[in-house]
């Protein structure tokens, strides 16, 4: 690596620092948009008539809500993959988007710009 | 919130993932100023998920014990790691003394004790340099393989080393173009070596560019789904969109690097190709998709988007589609995002008062699909 100047690496590492800020308190604020991710995905998954396994009231009791949230959340994603593909699998790609996978497809778009504004190390290992 | 920097500092860190350049470069880079909130050992002898087995020392005792067994008299003056390769060690060899035809500075490419992000064997690699170099394209010249895992620990291959740099960042002006007329060159000279000449051992070439960009994806979509710790919608969606747009049909295929940039790159100063490296996701395709990946590397930056391309049109390249190096724009950002998942996979837990390498990847890996998403057309909304 070149040398940098130091003006621009303090600039660049007090970015960072806020970076780092920043993710500590996404991490507080991580529990409600998790939630609200998983909402927007089981919703829609409810609408295109596939099957919601989690009926709301497992673990309610759980102090640890974060870690429940990230369960949750991962479950979610996992069966809008899973209902993507296959209705990816299902459509022959003439003609216009089926209704279910145009919902499908929008709600993954959703889903990434929330996932975008949740940074953290412990978020994507579910733990 | 916490205090921002400016519009312009955050948004130069987020060109830095959007131009491909590896988030962990910009962390090692700021490491001095960043004190205890930096990981020493991110981006090094980082444990990864899947550990293939112990790493021996590179050092000069080591590796002149190994030389002279092997060659005979020789002196070892340094042994330096360099790059910031996820799937290779890289290592600097520099002689005192030689014999025969041994260069003064060899280098060493050895498997990373862990499982790297790329799934190409050394050995095809190795095999890919060895067939380049016959057909005079300009590649480090291998030397020797060695698959015994008891010499250095790793299997690894030595290469000619050379003096060079690949830091386009050095790069201004005249000897910009010239360096983007030089690339652009030898990339047309690549794509012209008939394909009978090469093998691979995945098989044979595919009929068309078109079949070539389906078995890609399907390759690298094996590859994360084999991999991923978590489950990424997005990721399925983008590449669902690859294998529907697929374009090219009926266009013969071409050799191609696969990641063409200049930080794979060795380049003299004044602005010319020594020699073309990294040669892991080499195979036969579309030359659209090397144009692409330049392009995404930032290879535009150096003189302008046109002038490559136009570079490479008047060094005798294939024709320049446009919706296809958008095609593989997607591809590479999706790919990018498969690799930075990867990643992941190997990172441990922090607790959020250091740079994580995770952080790094999980941002580079959003900031990738986020790319991917926009050039499909999924979303204009879809912001950095």
């Amino acid at each position: 690596m070149p040398a940098l100047q130091e003006g621009f690496a303090r600039e660049q590492a007090g970015l960072m620092l806020s970076l780092l800020e920043h993710v500590r308190l996404r991490l507080e604020h991580e529990v409600p948009l998790l939630i609200e991710d998983t909402r927007d995905v089981e919703r829609v998954l409810r609408e295109i008539g596939e099957p919601v396994q989690h009926d709301g009231s497992a673990a309610e009791d759980d102090s640890d809500w974060l870690s429940v949230a990230r369960a949750r959340n991962r479950d979610a994603s996992a069966r809008l993959q899973t209902a993507l593909r296959a209705q990816e699998e299902a459509w022959a790609g003439d003609g216009p988007v089926p209704d279910q996978l145009a919902a499908l497809r929008s709600v993954t778009v959703r889903q990434l710009d929330r996932q975008r504004s949740i940074l953290g190390p412990g978020y994507a290992l579910g733990t | 919130m916490p205090n921002a920097t400016s519009g312009t500092t955050r948004m130069l860190l987020i060109e830095h993932c959007e131009s491909g350049s590896p988030a962990v470069r910009v962390g090692r880079a700021l490491s001095p100023w960043l004190g205890d909130r930096w990981d020493p050992t991110f981006g090094r002898e980082h444990p990864r998920s899947t550990p293939k087995g112990p790493s021996r020392v590179m050092d000069v005792q080591h590796f002149t014990a190994y030389l002279q067994s092997r060659i005979g008299d020789v002196e070892v003056t340094s042994v330096t790691r360099i790059g910031g390769g996820a799937s290779r060690e890289t290592w600097l060899v520099a002689m005192g003394r030689t014999t025969g035809d041994l260069p003064e500075e060899l280098v060493v490419r050895r498997d990373a004790p862990y499982t790297g992000v790329v799934p190409t064997t050394l050995r095809r690699e190795y095999d890919v340099l060895k067939q380049l170099a016959r057909e005079g394209i300009r590649v480090p010249e291998p030397l020797w393989f060695e698959d015994d895992t008891g010499l250095l620990g790793q299997r690894f291959y030595i290469r000619h080393g050379y003096r060079g740099t690949s830091d386009q960042a050095r790069f201004r002006g005249a000897v910009a173009e010239r360096l983007t007329r030089d690339l652009a060159q030898e990339l047309a000279e690549l794509h012209r070596v008939p394909i009978d000449r090469l093998e691979l051992p995945e098989g044979p070439a595919p009929g068309d560019v078109a079949e070539a960009a389906i078995r890609e994806v399907d390759r690298w979509y094996s590859h994360w789904a084999e991999h991923a710790v978590e489950p990424v919608p997005m990721f399925e969606q983008l590449a669902w969109w690859l294998r529907r747009h697929v374009p090219g049909h009926g266009d013969a295929p071409a050799f191609i690097w696969g990641d063409v940039g200049v930080a794979n790159t060795i380049c003299s100063e004044d602005g010319h190709v020594i020699a073309l490296s990294d040669w892991e996701l080499a195979t036969f395709g579309d030359p659209m998709r090397d144009l692409a990946s330049g392009l995404w590397r930032g290879v535009g930056q150096l003189a302008g988007r046109e002038f490559f391309l136009r570079c490479y049109a008047e060094a005798g390249g294939h024709p320049i589609h446009e919706e296809r190096l958008a095609y593989y724009d997607v591809f590479m950002s999706w790919l990018v995002a498969g690799f930075t998942h990867a990643a992941i996979a190997g990172s441990a837990p922090g607790d959020g008062r250091s740079l994580h390498p995770a952080l790094l990847s999980i941002w580079a890996q959003r900031v990738n699909l986020a790319k991917a998403a926009r050039g499909a057309g999924f979303t204009a909304s879809t912001k950095v």
